[in-house]
């Protein structure tokens, strides 16, 4: 049976960078490929150069991402309820520097989108002939080098990452998922599921090429949330 | 040594009505958290008001400076304890050839041929961010070229001048260590901050804010009989109690401060201390810079309330304390009491749930509160200084 390590994704404020221009800076409605590899990355201690690492971490893991209408909290048995919003935050920069080194007397404004109140869970399976096991990056996110952040560096975590200090095993990803409430709620998923909505999404880096993106296939399962 | 790569910092801070941060429509800027509205503060704000306030001024002085004219000035101080005309000619000659390196020529006689600029007699670049240590070490180089003998005198500062910029990529000053320098341009070396300081938020709802009305008087008009005042407008405002959070990575911080040859290479005594000296300004600096917005209307100047500060392995924010928002207290009213009990309470339940095995410490205005089993502590410093000694009392 695969293997899977479960993370929960729980802040006040994230942030999923996508496709952006100047000064505008939209967030995805849920975590991208790139923003999940780069929370990877950063808790194992890879470099932004290390292009060889970081093309072998992605070579490893699959996402699947679920859209959650709760959140667990520590001593409390009900779910605290989630219905993220995405909002915008008006931003300046003053004294910015400008492409020749020198100050802008201007300041610069910039929009910047934030999900409140979200929370995703995560299960990461591992591909074959991953060269980074699921037991290397669950011992990184116990206990992370550079600072693991929910998408921008203002966003901190909630709670920790993981939500089993080890990997479950399950039949596929949406099973692994199922294991933990709340139940029901939308996958976003890049292995082919029953009955999916399949979609494309531009958010695979390419290392090494400044802000390259490829893209991907993904798969949209709706569950009908069971109490 | 204590192996623990976070410092939590989590502050609460009670300020009386006032307009801190503001968004392009002249609304206090807000959040969604739990379903309710807070009055937020943006990470952005509270990180400049930091930046540019006195105590960063103090004590993290090492700030860079920008400037065209770095080679003219110290022609001059050189120049001033010069102990002969032969050696002021020769510091003047240096000064230029410094200049024209930086400007980017590269032969020889070009160098050699470098000028003042011609309308302000002065010796000039482009404006160019020298960092303190960079200063340092161009003012020695220049020296030591200038008590040379006049051939070989280029080819040694293009050599020395070199050397030290290959030096100055792995040491950054501490502003940038903390704060971190974005960079498009492969000319520029990005440097990942170590500090993360998150928005900060209300604890409870602030819904509906609340909202000034006010008039300017024109005195001329007034002495001419009208009574008709000369403006009128309104300003958003609330009171409020707000929790701040930011980490330090100390890793980070060691490795842009060039005390770590990576991130994963093994910390010392001397490096970590060095990190945690500066951890304990961080500190001070959450717990009593406010931003200047809107501060001659509302003088909200306060300090911090209650301040938890963790060593830990990961960087975890308490929000969720609030995420239900707190009630008034209902007795004797005020939202900063229970928000306390709900922030010491949530640390203890938040480190036991998930086998933290946090090491924390809490500073509170008044005595009689704990954070697990320990006393709080009642002066701000005592808390700096446990901080500084690695979580030691």
């Amino acid at each position: 049976m695969p293997s899977y390590l479960i993370l929960r994704l729980d802040g006040p404020m994230q942030a999923w960078g996508t496709h952006t221009f100047e000064d505008y800076r939209p967030s995805n409605p849920f975590p991208t490929r790139s923003g999940l590899l780069g929370l990877l990355g950063a808790c194992l201690g890879l470099d932004r150069s290390d292009t060889p690492s970081l093309d072998a971490l992605a070579e490893s893991v699959a996402f699947t991402v679920r859209l959650d209408t709760g959140a667990p909290r520590p001593g409390v048995d009900r779910l605290m309820p989630k219905r993220h919003t995405k909002l915008s935050d008006y931003h300046t920069v003053l004294d910015a520097r400008k492409v020749d080194g020198s100050t802008n007397k201007f300041p610069i404004q910039s929009h910047r989108e934030y999900l409140f109140d979200a929370a995703f869970a995560v299960a990461i399976g591992s591909r074959p002939d991953a060269s980074f096991s699921l037991a290397r990056i669950a011992e990184s996110l116990r206990q992370p080098r550079f600072t693991p952040v929910l998408g921008r560096r203002s966003c901190p975590l909630g709670r920790p990452l993981l939500e089993r200090p080890d990997c479950i095993e399950a039949d596929d990803a949406k099973a692994a998922l199922a294991q933990f409430p709340p139940h029901g709620g939308l996958i976003y998923s890049e292995d082919e599921l029953v009955s999916d909505q399949p979609t494309w999404i531009r958010d695979v880096p390419r290392y090494g090429r400044h802000r390259q993106f490829a893209t991907r296939r993904l798969y949209l399962h709706r569950e009908e949330e069971s109490s | 040594m204590n192996t623990r790569n976070f410092v939590n910092f989590h502050v609460l801070i009670s300020h009386s009505p006032s307009c801190l941060n503001r968004d392009d429509m002249n609304m206090q800027k807000t959040a969604i958290f739990g379903g309710k509205t807070r009055v937020r503060i943006s990470s952005q704000s509270l990180k400049r008001a930091i930046r540019y306030s006195d105590y960063y001024a103090r004590y993290f002085i090492s700030k860079s400076q920008r400037t065209r004219r770095l080679f003219d000035k110290m022609a001059d101080e050189l120049s001033a304890s010069a102990e002969s005309a032969e050696q002021t000619t020769a510091i003047e000659k240096c000064a230029l050839y410094a200049a024209a390196i930086f400007e980017g020529k590269t032969k020889i006689d070009e160098i050699g041929k470098y000028e003042r600029d011609k309308k302000s007699d002065h010796i000039e670049t482009q404006i160019i961010p020298f960092s303190c240590a960079e200063i340092e070490g161009i003012k020695q180089i220049l020296l030591e070229a200038a008590g040379k003998p006049e051939k070989g005198r280029i080819e040694y500062m293009k050599a020395e001048i070199q050397r030290l910029e290959r030096e100055q990529r792995t040491r950054i000053d501490l502003d940038v260590a903390l704060s971190g320098r974005m960079a498009n341009s492969e000319l520029i070396y990005p440097v990942d901050g170590a500090l993360a300081v998150a928005h900060a938020i209300t604890t409870h709802t602030v819904e509906p804010q609340d909202i000034d009305w006010f008039t300017a008087v024109d005195d001329l008009t007034l002495d001419a009989g009208e009574t008709g005042a000369g403006h009128l407008n309104t300003q958003q405002f609330s009171a409020g109690v707000f929790y701040r959070y930011a980490s330090l990575n100390l890793r980070q911080l060691q490795f842009n401060l060039g005390l770590l040859a990576n991130i994963n290479a093994e910390q010392t005594t001397e490096s970590r201390a060095r990190a945690l000296d500066i951890a304990r300004h961080v500190l001070h600096l959450l717990a009593t810079v406010v931003p200047s917005a809107k501060q001659q209307s509302f003088a909200a100047h306060n300090l911090a309330d209650f301040v938890i500060v963790s060593l830990a392995d990961q960087p975890v924010s308490l929000a969720n304390a609030f995420e239900e928002p707190i009630e008034r207290e209902r007795k004797i009213g005020g939202f900063l009491q229970p928000s306390i009990t709900a922030l010491a309470d949530y640390w203890s339940r938040v480190n036991s749930a998930y086998g933290l095995d946090e090491q924390a410490r809490a500073f509170a205005l008044r005595g009689g509160i704990k954070l697990g089993d320990q006393e709080v502590l009642t002066s701000i410093a005592d808390l700096e200084q446990w901080l500084a000694n690695d979580g030691r009392a």
